[in-house]
């Protein structure tokens, strides 16, 4: 049971003037219960790459298997796979169309064919770990603030409950408490072994919660390790239109200037380092 | 609040703090229900001075998409002039100038929808200045960005800036606090800062403000408290680098 | 990345050339002469090469490849075979040959050709103009052309402002339209089987949306339009002033020749 990306490359406009490369050559696998982070500038095919994963483009080379099935074009079990891999485009929120919240959560439990008893089921126990009060359910989306019509979108598709959640950018325009709140939800959900593939061109932001990193430049795969593999490596060699937390700037730097200190993005632990170093020079 | 002219001030604030809205009203979008907004010295209320205002303040928005008109990157630029009636001699210098300032020259004959996210907002910039304003108001300008595109735009008005421009910088990075004189902090609606940006970094309020510390703004702070970096050090990863090297001797 | 990637009807193309740097309203006439004088005839075939010949001068006047302005007709392809397909077959006249219970005739074949070369040629003459004009410019010239109109009440700003935003939006909303289509088949939606009326309502959940960020950006726009010291055509100049010169008179010249001796050619002459 896994997510098998093997060797896949993607051209945009094949055989005409405008041709480009998207991906190229790109491999790796998605756990149940993994928090994969894949990061990349803009135009490093990152989000060309979560399409893939649920089947809405297919790889010019390679492979994408789904616990153990092909994706193609028109594969009979092209819609079952769908609802394993749930896909979370940036601004989710531009999705909704439906009269009130309800409908718009029974819109894919319907679509993928879940009794409708079943359906209720589920979007209840959604509401409950999206924080929403059952009387959000007769209200119309568009009505809700911000905050709210994020985390509907986002419920509209967790209801379904999928294997893997891929989620484009999913944090883009919330201030920094929707931002705690959407993460601490993900984590709940990875506690309940659904894994999270989030797609960023922030690193910051999920370096204190994947378990491995994917980064991209151009199509390419630069990197695929821990975070704390990845950040030895970032720190040394840059890549495109990625820029590192400033507290693990600021250890490399020191590093480099001589100061045994580890390279870390956690201020406490540099804080304490920098003062064990000051002290025994001192001393 | 005042802003003085030439100064760079950033407004910060959560989501429905009213940033937005405070940014409107410097260009007369948006008048006061109570109170009066004066800019330049002319009274927003009154509806004969609101196009003299917009010539003086101009604005770049959050979403580059959604304030562009044309097709084609030059005549974008040239919308705004176009609109105070000048001959088109002075239209196609001040194009120039805008799109050599934001570093857009090259793209001029491009079309605009081939621009990526970041050249999009450089345009809609392009376009503000075009108007030769005395003050440009960026509401949420960098949030749609990614970095570079961010570090591009910034880049941009720290020139503009230190050539007499008065900027108004609406956002919710508290890293980008750091290029400005003066930060204003809102809640829900109520002006709960304002001041020199440097008071407010060196204040430990930031918690009550209601807004959330960058990492490394704590550790400036907490390195200062024990002594261990100048008075006076910013909390750039560069200017803190320098200064405890200095300190240490290495 | 698209769906609809395809869909590219007669897209700005920017260069510098001969028909770009003509003034629009030449251009504008032109097409309107061209596309009047593709419909006045209609008894040979011969104008149809003459219009050939001339779509290859046109194209190559204005640096465009004559491959780029043909293809650029194929979202109409559909449209142009049916009309050729409807008049194939239900075209009275002799007989040529017989399919099933379907018979071809000699009248319909020859309808039917002329029928859907008529709309390739008005697609392909309409587009290169939108190729080789800016959108500006063009609704530019439009205005210009309108003004008569003005003291008729006609609101000839407004027309040509609101065609080019249109314009301008048109790739914006391919794209949004590409994205909410995706992100409902992500939510399992089935958009392209069943009959007439299931496919209209799996389209709903993607026109609901759209409209929604359309009616979103229009206020926006209208906002940073208004920023920007907008107020209708009331004291606004251009950076570009329209300038009519020789080349333009002698350009819509040989363009109203040609399709008028078109047109006399196949009703008079041959």
């Amino acid at each position: 049971m896994s997510i098998k990306v093997c060797n896949v490359s993607y051209v945009y406009h094949r055989d005409t003037p405008l041709e480009t490369v998207s991906l190229r050559d790109v491999s790796f696998d998605v756990d149940p219960g993994e928090w994969i982070a894949v990061v990349g500038h803009t135009g490093s095919g990152k989000t060309t790459l979560a399409q893939m994963l649920n089947g809405l483009l297919f790889p010019t080379s390679g492979e994408v298997v789904v616990d153990g099935l092909k994706l193609y074009p028109k594969a009979p079990h092209l819609k079952s796979l769908r609802r394993k891999v749930g896909l979370v485009f940036q601004y989710p929120e531009h999705q909704l169309f439906a009269e009130t919240v309800l409908d718009e959560m029974m819109y894919a439990p319907k679509n993928f064919g879940i009794p409708e008893d079943e359906a209720r089921r589920n979007i209840e126990k959604t509401l409950e770990l999206f924080d929403l009060d059952e009387n959000v359910l007769s209200k119309n989306p568009f009505e809700l603030s911000g905050g709210q019509r994020r985390k509907v979108a986002l419920a509209s598709i967790m209801v379904v409950e999928p294997d893997y959640l891929v989620l484009d950018e999913p944090t883009a325009g919330l201030d920094w408490k929707g931002r705690e709140a959407l993460f601490s939800i993900l984590e709940d959900f990875r506690t309940k072994g659904t894994a999270i593939v989030q797609i960023t061109h922030d690193i910051e932001m999920v370096l204190d919660h994947c378990d491995k990193l994917l980064v991209l430049e151009n199509g390419r795969k630069k990197l695929w390790g821990t975070p704390a593999e990845a950040i030895e490596e970032l720190a040394e060699k840059p890549v495109k239109g990625l820029v590192l937390p400033e507290v693990l700037e600021f250890a490399h730097s020191l590093r480099n200037a001589g100061l045994n200190v580890p390279l870390t993005w956690d201020e406490k632990s540099l804080l304490e380092a920098i003062e064990r170093e000051v002290s025994s020079c001192i001393s | 609040m005042d802003v003085e002219e030439g100064r760079w001030v950033s407004v910060v604030g959560d989501n429905g703090s009213g940033k937005s809205t405070l940014a409107k009203q410097l260009n007369a979008l948006l008048v006061p229900t109570r109170g009066v907004c004066f800019v330049m010295g002319k009274d927003t209320k009154d509806p004969s001075l609101q196009w003299e205002i917009r010539k003086d303040v101009s604005m770049v928005f959050q979403n580059p998409e959604n304030q562009i008109v044309a097709s084609v990157v030059e005549e974008e630029v040239a919308f705004g002039p176009e609109n105070l009636g000048l001959t088109s001699v002075e239209i196609e210098e001040r194009v120039r100038w805008a799109l050599k300032v934001t570093g857009l020259f090259e793209f001029a004959h491009r079309p605009t929808y081939a621009l990526s996210g970041g050249q999009k907002q450089r345009l809609a910039l392009a376009g503000a200045l075009a108007m030769k304003p005395r003050c440009i108001v960026l509401d949420e300008a960098t949030s749609m960005l990614d970095p570079e595109g961010r570090k591009d735009l910034v880049e941009v008005l720290t020139r503009l800036h230190h050539e007499g421009m008065t900027v108004v910088m609406i956002t919710h990075r508290l890293e980008e606090i750091l290029f400005s004189d003066l930060t204003a902090v809102l809640s829900r609606g109520k002006l709960a800062f304002y001041g020199e940006t440097k008071d407010l970094l060196d204040s430990t309020t930031f918690a009550l403000l209601g807004i959330k510390e960058p990492p490394l703004f704590k550790l400036w702070r907490n390195l200062k408290s024990r002594g261990l970096l100048e008075e006076s050090t910013y909390p750039t990863v560069r200017n803190m680098v320098e200064d405890l090297v200095e300190r240490l001797c290495l | 990345m698209h769906f609809l990637e395809h869909l590219s009807l007669g897209q700005y193309v920017p260069a510098k050339s001969f028909i770009h740097s003509l003034d629009p309203r030449s251009k504008v006439l032109a097409v309107m002469f061209l596309i009047t004088s593709v419909f006045l005839a209609n008894t040979t075939l011969w104008p149809y090469v003459i219009w050939f010949v001339l779509i290859v001068i046109i194209s190559s006047l204005s640096n465009i490849s004559f491959k780029t302005v043909v293809t650029s007709t194929r979202p109409v392809l559909i449209l142009i075979v049916f009309t050729l397909a409807i008049n194939l077959f239900f075209a009275d006249g002799r007989e040529l040959f017989r399919i099933a219970f379907i018979s071809i005739t000699e009248e319909g074949l020859l309808t039917g050709i002329k029928m859907g070369l008529r709309l390739f040629y008005l697609v392909l003459f309409a587009n290169i103009t939108m190729m080789t004009t800016s959108p500006i410019e063009l609704s530019d010239g439009i205005e210009s052309l309108l003004s008569p109109f003005k003291r008729y009440g006609l609101p000839a700003h407004e027309f040509a402002m609101m065609m080019t935003i249109a314009l301008r939006f048109i790739p914006t909303l391919l794209d949004e339209t590409d994205r909410i289509m995706k992100a409902q088949l992500a939510r399992g939606a089935d958009l392209d089987s069943g009959g007439i009326i299931k496919r209209f309502k799996a389209l709903i959940p993607v026109l609901v949306p759209l409209f929604v960020i359309v009616f979103q950006r229009a206020e926006e726009l209208a906002v940073a339009m208004e920023a920007r010291c907008y107020r209708g055509d009331y004291g606004r100049s251009r950076m570009r002033p329209l300038m009519w010169g020789v080349c333009d008179s002698l350009y819509l010249s040989a363009i109203l020749f040609i399709s008028a001796s078109g047109v006399i050619l196949d009703r008079w002459i041959l």
